[in-house]
């Protein structure tokens, strides 16, 4: 026996005494493991020092774990529907590039626009009905807020992803710096078809033109 | 979480309920949030990490096809989560830093040893700062312990073992950490810690070893 450990086939083996003493501090301790320790202590005395020094280091540990891990209590589980249309949003970028999915937004825009288009879903259509009126008189920021919310109850808007930061640049009345920021909404809306700009490149890349041409899906992944 | 009204949850996620989904979540964020504290490394944001394994439960929990299997999937989802994040992290590493300690890891543990801090919520950071660098087999139990209303049952249903290794694993991390405390305290430059006949493993090196079964 040394030092606390009894050695067993080359692997340090706790002793009894520190197992029972870790029951008895983590509250697993049954009355026959109390009996033994007792009977133990009768024989060393300084085991209830132990037992106090092990519960004083374990209650200190645990606040220190419980202080790291209190965060968890604010990550909440994603909602899956808002995953997936994150998701989808992600992967047209990632796989497609902004320029495409601006192509879509132009040929959305001129659809949405056109007569007989079916326009944004929910009610009103789109920033022009049903929200503005209500914050035109409000402050930038509020007026922006409350446009989520309408649009996230209406289903217009999907989400907002993470501002883009553009630059820093010393404000024009000298006073502080202005923070140039791109804020980026995802907006949904309902069509009946629609077209994408299928862009023409030369033989060094550059784009000499462009087709719009009816978008044809089964609804899986259009892009 | 009683263990029937968890297999229901379990049954309602596995089946696409969200609330159930919410409800798994809610109730074993905790322990989880401990997992990756256990294993992740130094520099990894702990709510980044809890948000990436919230999101796999979401996109993946109805693949599951045990309900009482939730619990260990939970744990190998955090795990992955850790150990790709170390992966990514030693990465940088060899290209930035190529040798041993960050400075701040450094400097913290330095500071902590010479100001001989007796506060009790330091001495308990410096116990879980020790914790992180026992061999994971170690210090998981230990800081799984810590989370609070978790047993030992619990903890071996967690981590896969008997009850009788979490004991034992308990007893020997508890040593270990109680020993490098005051190897620390006596001012002696500790190697890497780790019990007599067992090789030591750092967290990125295990981080490394092995991708957890989802």
């Amino acid at each position: 026996m040394t030092n606390g450990m009894e050695r067993n086939g080359g692997l340090a083996a706790p002793q009894r005494e520190d197992v029972l003493i870790g029951r008895v501090t983590d509250g697993e301790a049954t009355p026959a493991d109390w009996a033994e320790l007792e009977t133990m202590v009768r024989a060393d005395t300084t085991l209830w020092h132990r037992l106090a020094e092990c519960q004083r280091a374990h209650a200190r540990f645990e606040q220190a774990v419980e202080d790291e891990i209190a965060i968890a209590e604010l990550v909440e589980a994603p909602d899956a529907r808002a995953l997936a249309k994150v998701t989808f949003v992600t992967r047209v970028r990632e796989s497609s590039g902004w320029l495409v999915a601006a192509a879509i937004g132009l040929a959305w825009l001129g659809f949405a626009r056109a007569p007989g288009g079916t326009g944004p879903v929910g009610p009103g259509r789109g920033s022009e009905a049903g929200i503005v009126p209500s914050i035109a008189s409000l402050p930038a920021e509020q007026a922006f807020e409350q446009y989520k919310r309408a649009g996230l109850a209406s289903g217009q808007v999907v989400a907002e992803l993470p501002k883009v930061f553009v630059e820093i640049r010393p404000a024009e009345d000298g006073d502080g710096q202005d923070v140039l920021f791109v804020r980026r909404v995802v907006e949904r809306v309902r069509a009946a078809d629609v077209n994408v700009l299928d862009f023409k490149k030369d033989e060094h890349g550059q784009t000499i033109g462009a087709e719009s041409k009816p978008l044809t899906t089964n609804g899986a992944m259009p892009l | 979480m009683k263990v029937l009204e968890e297999r229901r949850f379990a049954v309602g996620a596995m089946a696409g309920d969200q609330e159930a989904v919410r409800a798994i979540w809610h109730a074993h964020r905790r322990w989880v949030a401990a997992i990756l504290l256990a294993h992740k490394p130094r520099e990894a944001d702990l709510e980044d990490l809890l948000q990436e394994v919230a999101m796999t439960l979401v996109r993946q929990v109805h693949t599951l096809n045990d309900p009482a299997a939730v619990r260990p999937w939970l744990r190998a989802v955090a795990l992955n989560a850790a150990r790709t994040h170390g992966r990514r992290q030693k990465l940088t590493r060899k290209m930035f830093a190529p040798t041993g300690m960050q400075p701040s890891e450094r400097s913290e543990a330095a500071r902590e040893v010479d100001t001989g801090r007796t506060d009790a919520r330091e001495e308990g950071r410096r116990a879980l700062r020790i914790a992180r660098g026992l061999p994971a087999e170690y210090g998981e139990p230990l800081i799984l312990r810590a989370v609070r209303g978790l047993s030992y049952k619990q903890i071996a249903d967690i981590m896969g073992v008997p009850v009788t290794t979490i004991e034992t694993r308990l007893a020997r991390a508890r040593r270990m950490v109680r020993e490098e405390m005051l190897r620390e305290e006596e001012g002696t430059t500790a190697g890497r810690i780790g019990p007599p006949g067992v090789p030591a493993t750092s967290t990125d090196d295990s981080a490394e070893s092995r991708e957890e079964p989802l």
